[in-house]
C-alpha cells in the first residue's frame, strides 16, 4: 500500500509539534491517531498539529484531529493547529471545528511560542509512518 | 449522443500504477454489468447533454479512495466553468461518498466492487457513487452536537454526509437493503473562466 501520510515530530517550546504531510483520509488518518496516542502517552500536553504540508483532508482526517483534541484535553492539555492552506482550512470550517480549535496560519502564531527557540528544532520520524 | 466524446477511466488511466489498473479492469469485467442495471435507472440517464463520461469500478478497499477522487477531480478540472476551489470541494465530496460506499461493503462482508460514474454536462458536473451495501435511511443520520458541546468530541466519525450536503449544489440519495446510490451535483458557470 502506498504511503498516504508522513508525520514528523519536533519540539517548539512549549509545544510538541507533529507536522503532517500527504493525504489525511481513511488510509492516512490511523497513522495520525497512533502518533498522537504515542505523544500523549509520552507526556505531551501542549500538542500542535502542523498541517501545512497536507494535500488533502476529509472527514476521516477531521475525525483524527477531533480524537487528538479529546485525548489532549482529557489530560488537561492543549491542542492547536497550524493550517495556512485555504482548501484544508475550509474543511475544518465546514465541520465548525474552527469554533473550538485554534487554527493558525504560521507556527509562529502558536500560543506562547518562542520563534527564537525554533531554530533548535530537531526533526525525526515518529515511526508511525516511514518517511519517504 | 455521448459516445463521440466518451472517456473511460480504465482506458484513460495509462499513467496509473499498473497493479491498480489491472484491479480496476478485472473488477469491471467481472461485475460491471450487474451494477449497470441499477445505475441506469437513476438520475444520469436524464442528462441528455453530456460532454464527458467516466465510469470507474474499483474494489471496495480503502486504498482505492484516493484513486477515485484523483480521477474524478481530473475530469472536473477539464470544465472551465468550475473554479479550482469548487474542484477541491468536489474532491472532498467524492472522497466522502466513496469512503462511505467502501465501508458499507466492508461492514457487510461484501467482496463486490463499487462503481463511480462521473458526467460532465452543460452547467453541471454530476457524480454518482453506487454500492451494494445494506443501505441506510439518509433522513435518520444523526446530526453532530454543536462544537461547543462536551459531547462533540465523542464523535470522531459520522461527518461525511454532512460535508457532502454542504459542498454539493444538489444531492440525491436512493438507498435500499440492496444498495445505495448517491448522486451529487456541482453547478458550473460559463463565466467562471473570467473570474
Amino acid at each position: 500500500m502506498p504511503v498516504s501520510v508522513t508525520i514528523r515530530r519536533h519540539e517548539r517550546p512549549p509545544w510538541t509539534v507533529l507536522s503532517v504531510a500527504g493525504e489525511l483520509d481513511i488510509v492516512g488518518a490511523p497513522d495520525l491517531r497512533q502518533a498522537v496516542v504515542r505523544e500523549v502517552a509520552d507526556g505531551a500536553r501542549r500538542l500542535a498539529l502542523d498541517v501545512s504540508g497536507l494535500d488533502f483532508i476529509d472527514s476521516f482526517g477531521i475525525g483524527a484531529v477531533v480524537g487528538a483534541l479529546k485525548r489532549v484535553r482529557q489530560r488537561g492539555g492543549e491542542l492547536e493547529l497550524v493550517c495556512p492552506v485555504p482548501r484544508i482550512r475550509r474543511v475544518f470550517e465546514i465541520c465548525d471545528l474552527d469554533r473550538i480549535l485554534a487554527l493558525h496560519r504560521s507556527a509562529d502564531d502558536l500560543s506562547g511560542s518562542d520563534p527564537t527557540r525554533a531554530a533548535d528544532d530537531t526533526i525525526e520520524p515518529t515511526g508511525a509512518t516511514p518517511a519517504p | 449522443m455521448i459516445d463521440a466524446n466518451a472517456m473511460n477511466a480504465e482506458a484513460d488511466a495509462s499513467a496509473v500504477d499498473a497493479e491498480v489498473l489491472d484491479a480496476v479492469i478485472d473488477a469491471d469485467e467481472a461485475d460491471a454489468s450487474a451494477v449497470d442495471a441499477e445505475v441506469d435507472t437513476f438520475e444520469l440517464d436524464a442528462m441528455d447533454d453530456v460532454v464527458d463520461m467516466i465510469d470507474i469500478v474499483v474494489p471496495a478497499r480503502p486504498d482505492y479512495v484516493s484513486f477515485v477522487r484523483v480521477v474524478v477531480a481530473a475530469a472536473a478540472e477539464l470544465d472551465p466553468g468550475l473554479r479550482p476551489s469548487r474542484v477541491d470541494d468536489l474532491r472532498v465530496a467524492v472522497s466522502e461518498a466513496t469512503t462511505n460506499a467502501i465501508q458499507a461493503h466492508l461492514r457487510a462482508g461484501s467482496d463486490r466492487p463499487i462503481r463511480v460514474r462521473c458526467r460532465r454536462a452543460a452547467g453541471r458536473v454530476a457524480v454518482v457513487v453506487c454500492d451494494e451495501g445494506p443501505g441506510f435511511d439518509p433522513d435518520s443520520v444523526p446530526e453532530m452536537p454543536p462544537p461547543e458541546s462536551p459531547d462533540r468530541l465523542r464523535h470522531e466519525s459520522g461527518m461525511g454526509l454532512s460535508i457532502i450536503r454542504t459542498l454539493a449544489d444538489d444531492l440525491q440519495i436512493t438507498s435500499s437493503p440492496t444498495g445505495t446510490q448517491l448522486c451529487l451535483m456541482l453547478a458550473t458557470s460559463p463565466n467562471e473562466e473570467s473570474r
